[in-house]
Parts: structure tokens; sequence; C-alpha cells
């Protein structure tokens, strides 16, 4: 039940996507993501597709897992098909019942679908190669020139990494509270939804205990060790371009000039 | 009446990369009464053999029985009621306003009985774990720490359970704490003929307390036997990531020096008492 949440997930593996340095990889989705919306070309749109289903079987990520971060945005995909399949104005192509499919319509739903399908393939096979604790620190570096103008970066990047670390140790904590509660006699699959929504008070409760009690911890850890962030600090990994950045952002590069060229021909 | 365990085996994230079997192939039998004391290194999968026994892990090959119950079966509700389990750090389970209260959530989940019926088994609950009369009004979070855990167990035997299970129940509580806990324990056991079974790595509590040892090891049973011939070979313990409780190491030490000093010794107890003969007949 708990264990379809694919946020944050990383996948172990040694492969080319994993060893490219984070800020490379943030750089090159987010530039994905603005082609993906700057054009308008269906050839650019497939094109993406098969470059980040490429990118994905480079990283040798099943393409099921990958993928499963669509699961819960199926539901956008479907009703904006829905949508733009039916209610589009343009040449009509076929009528059912008093709706009318133009053939407009029908590209604009394939061009959506598409472009929502790389964005999150491609937003997620980032974090799917990169450990939580590097992609906090790729963020950091990447917006350490907004610290001119006051902004906490290093604070907003500590928040992330502790976030994410926290995201499998609550989930095994659920698990035990559940598992707890249910050897007392505890029942959470029956009855209508307002039951089912009170059977979880008994796991609740001690959850937001536990949390507040491990903030408070892990607060008391960093004070004790003096923590003060931000100025001076060094890291154990130092973010480092290798060759193998290069490539990757050569690679990359070619790929967005290839998915452009539809673009601009037609 | 007792706990059927037939070629058991539980696999982790089956057909993943991370596919772990955590218990291989047990076949066991416990009688109804019996105080057993299951010991193993960490992750050699005595909380997963546990698990099974009240149906929160389901066997994926082999079976488990308890008193005619198959774990498999619908009847889960029945076997919740017969098998009583307490899990490491009870206390982080507590989510009542009072203690009264908490110790009540199982007994309302599980039976319907009258208000005047349930009070009889909370305060009976509470007094087999000590829990004194002015704190059944408070909220188990004021409570210190083997207050709370008194609370939690509490819990789980106002239920009255035939079975009860507890994971590494003295984790964590001061050497008062646990003698109470292993008093309150011996009690049940005693008048109730309730089957205890406990969970521990520590050799000393579960040499003090239980007449049966299974020793785990990589998901097998490597001992079934009692204290006595478990901690005799203290060898195979040591390869096995385990060791005899101290003073059976002192009882072979000082049988190296004193001709005729036994070494079957476990507890404090019978060392202080094999001693004292020493002492009065040099």
């Amino acid at each position: 039940m708990i264990g379809d949440i694919t946020l944050g997930q990383y996948y172990p593996g040694n492969s080319v996507v994993h060893k490219a340095d984070p800020r490379v990889k943030i750089i090159m989705s987010l530039l994905l993501m603005v082609i993906v919306f700057l054009t308008d070309n269906l050839l650019s749109l497939s094109l993406a597709l098969v470059f980040s289903i490429l990118a994905v079987y480079a990283s040798k990520v099943p393409l099921s897992y990958a993928f499963k971060g669509l699961k819960p945005v199926m539901i956008i995909i479907l009703f904006t098909v829905v949508l733009n399949v039916f209610f589009s104005d343009g040449t009509p192509w076929f009528t059912i019942w008093k709706l009318t499919v133009t053939y407009e319509g029908v590209m604009r739903a394939i061009r959506t679908a598409l472009r929502i399908t790389v964005l999150i393939t491609g937003s997620s096979l980032v974090t799917l190669t990169t450990t939580p604790l590097l992609l906090t620190d790729g963020i950091e570096k990447l917006l350490n020139p907004l610290k001119k103008i006051k902004v906490p970066v290093h604070e907003i990047a500590m928040m992330m990494s502790i976030a994410l670390r926290f995201i499998p140790v609550l989930m095994e904590e659920t698990q035990k509270i559940i598992k707890a509660q249910t050897a007392r006699g505890a029942d959470f699959d029956t009855g209508n939804i307002f039951q089912k929504a009170k059977s979880f008070i008994p796991v609740l409760v001690p959850l937001f205990i536990s949390a507040f009690r491990r903030a408070d911890d892990l607060a008391t850890a960093m004070e004790s060790r003096c923590y003060r962030g931000g100025e001076n600090r060094t890291r154990m990994k130092q973010l480092r371009m290798t060759k193998i950045d290069l490539v990757v952002s050569g690679v990359f590069v070619l790929g967005l000039i290839l998915m452009m060229i539809p673009d601009f021909l037609f | 009446m007792a706990i059927e365990i037939n070629n058991l085996s539980h696999i982790y994230n089956k057909e993943t990369v991370m596919e772990k079997t955590a218990v291989h192939d047990i076949t066991l039998t416990i009688q109804d009464g019996e105080k057993v004391g299951i010991i193993g290194h960490t992750g050699s999968g005595k909380s997963t053999l546990v698990q099974h026994l009240n149906g929160l892990l389901k066997p994926h090959s082999g079976s488990v029985t308890v008193n005619g119950i198959d774990t498999k079966s619908k009847e889960i509700k029945e076997l919740r009621k017969i098998v009583g389990m307490v899990f490491q750090y009870p206390e982080h389970q507590l989510f009542e306003e009072t203690v009264y209260k908490d110790i009540a959530f199982g007994l309302k989940k599980q039976y319907e009985f009258t208000q005047e019926e349930m009070d009889v088994r909370i305060r009976a609950a509470a007094l087999a774990m000590s829990i004194s009369d002015e704190l059944m009004e408070k909220s188990p979070f004021e409570l210190s720490g083997g207050q709370k855990r008194r609370v939690a167990i509490a819990g789980v035997l106002v239920t009255d359970p035939r079975i009860l299970v507890l994971d590494e129940p003295t984790a964590g509580l001061d050497p008062r704490g646990r003698d109470e806990l292993f008093q309150s324990l011996e009690e049940i056991n005693r008048t109730k003929n309730t089957t205890i079974i406990i969970v521990s790595h520590s050799m000393e509590e579960v040499a003090g307390f239980a007449n049966r040892i299974l020793v785990m090891n990589k998901g097998t049973v490597a001992m079934d036997t009692t204290p006595d011939k478990a901690f005799e070979d203290v060898d195979l313990l040591e390869s096995m990531g385990l060791s005899a409780p101290q003073v059976t190491y002192m009882a072979r030490a000082i049988s190296g020096v004193i001709k005729d000093f036994p070494t079957r010794i476990h507890t404090v107890e019978a060392m202080v008492k094999e001693l004292m003969k020493v002492v009065k007949h040099p």
C-alpha cells in the first residue's frame, strides 16, 4: 500500500547516468522540460520521448520502474486527452453522438500526453539515479547565485535533504505501528470511508509523536556538534565535473538540437 | 492445542533484486504453557518467525497452525485473540488520552463486553503489570519509559491471550524494570498456563526465564533444547555470533581452579549458591 510511493526513491546502480554530476542531470532535465513546452511539433515531441526512453535504458533502471511515476498522473493525462479530443475547434474528423472529434483536437491530445509523459519520465530519472544527498548538494550549488539576494540557499537545501532522508524512516515506522495495532485487534480495511479514516487515528497519533521526537533528537544532535550551516563548510564528497559529465552533456545537447530541428524545418 | 509450524519459509521482496530469504524450512511444535526463549543474531529471522504466529506475515511455503487455526485461513480475528503480540518498544504504539482508554483499546476492538466486564478486565491487566490506580487517568505520554512499557504490555494482556509473544521486551529498561517485568510474566505463566515466547539477544535474560531455547541462525533453527544444553557448546554459539551468559564463562574459569566445580551455571542466583557451598566447605 505504502510501497507504491516512488518520490525521492533511489534505484541503486553504476551506470553512466548514475555517475554523472547531479548538476548536469538537473540542468539537462530542466532544458528537456523547456524544449518540450516550447515546441509544438509532433515529431519533436516523439523524438523527446524516444530520447528519454533511451536515457532510461542507459541508466539500466528497469523501464517499468521508471514509468511507475506515471501512475498517479494517469488520471490527469486521460482527463486532458478526453477534453482535447472532444472539445477542440477545428476541422471536423468524425462525430460520435453529439460530440465532434476534430483533427486538431486529436493532435493536441497526443501532444499533451507526450509532453506529460516526457516530463515525468525525465524528472523521475533524475531522482532515480541520484542519491538524495547528491541531489540536494547539486541543487544547493545551482542556487548559489541566489545567496547574493539573501536567499537562505543552504538552509533550503538542508531542509530538503532532511525531508528526503526521513521518507523511508517514517514509512518503516508506519508499517511497524500498523502491525502493532493490528496485533491488538485494529481493523483498517472494513467500514465506510469515515470509519476507515477514523481507524487510522491509532496509527497517526504515535506516528506524529515519533516524528516530533525524531526531529527533536536530530536538532539536539546537530546543536551538540555545533552545526552552523552555510559559511566555510567543507564536504566529504566534493562535486567535480569529470569526463563522464562532458560526454553526458554532449550527448544530451546533441539530442536536444535534434529535437529542435523538426521545429525549425516545418 | 499448541503451535504447530511445518516447513515454514518466508521470503522478503519476493521476485525483485532485493529478494531475501528470512526464514527457511522451519518445523517445530510449541506446547501450551511453555516458556520459550528465541535467541539469535540480528537478521537471523527471529522477528520474522514470531510474526507468523498471529498471521501478520503469511508463509510463502509450509504452514503455521495455532490451536487448530491455520494462519492463512479467514479466522484471523479469532487467531489474534489467542495470540497476543508485544512488539519492540511497545510504548511507541500508545495513542489514547488516558492510560485506561489505551489499555481498553484492544478489548473494545476484539470483544463485545459490557462496561462492567471491561472494567474488571482492564483493572486485572493493570494489576498484572503493576500499574497503580492513580496512573489510570493520566495521559500515557506523561509517564516514565518503564511505566509506558508496562501500560503497552497491559494493553496486550487485557484480551487474555493464551499465547503471549514478546519481541525484545526489556530493550531500554533498567535492571529493576527488567526484573519486575519477568516476575509479572512468570506470574501470568504460572497462574494461567499462558504460553510465553520471548525473542531476545540477551543470554542472561533467556537463561533465567525460559525452559526451552530456540537458537536461530541464518533463517533456520540451529538448536532446540534446554538452556543447560544450549549453553554447553559455547564454541557453536559463538560461531553464530552469540555467547553464553557471563556467569557460565565464570563457572568455567573457576572449574579450572577448583576441582568438581559445576560448569552448567547460567544464572547469577545459581552461581551464588554454588559459590556459597565452596566457601562453607573449603
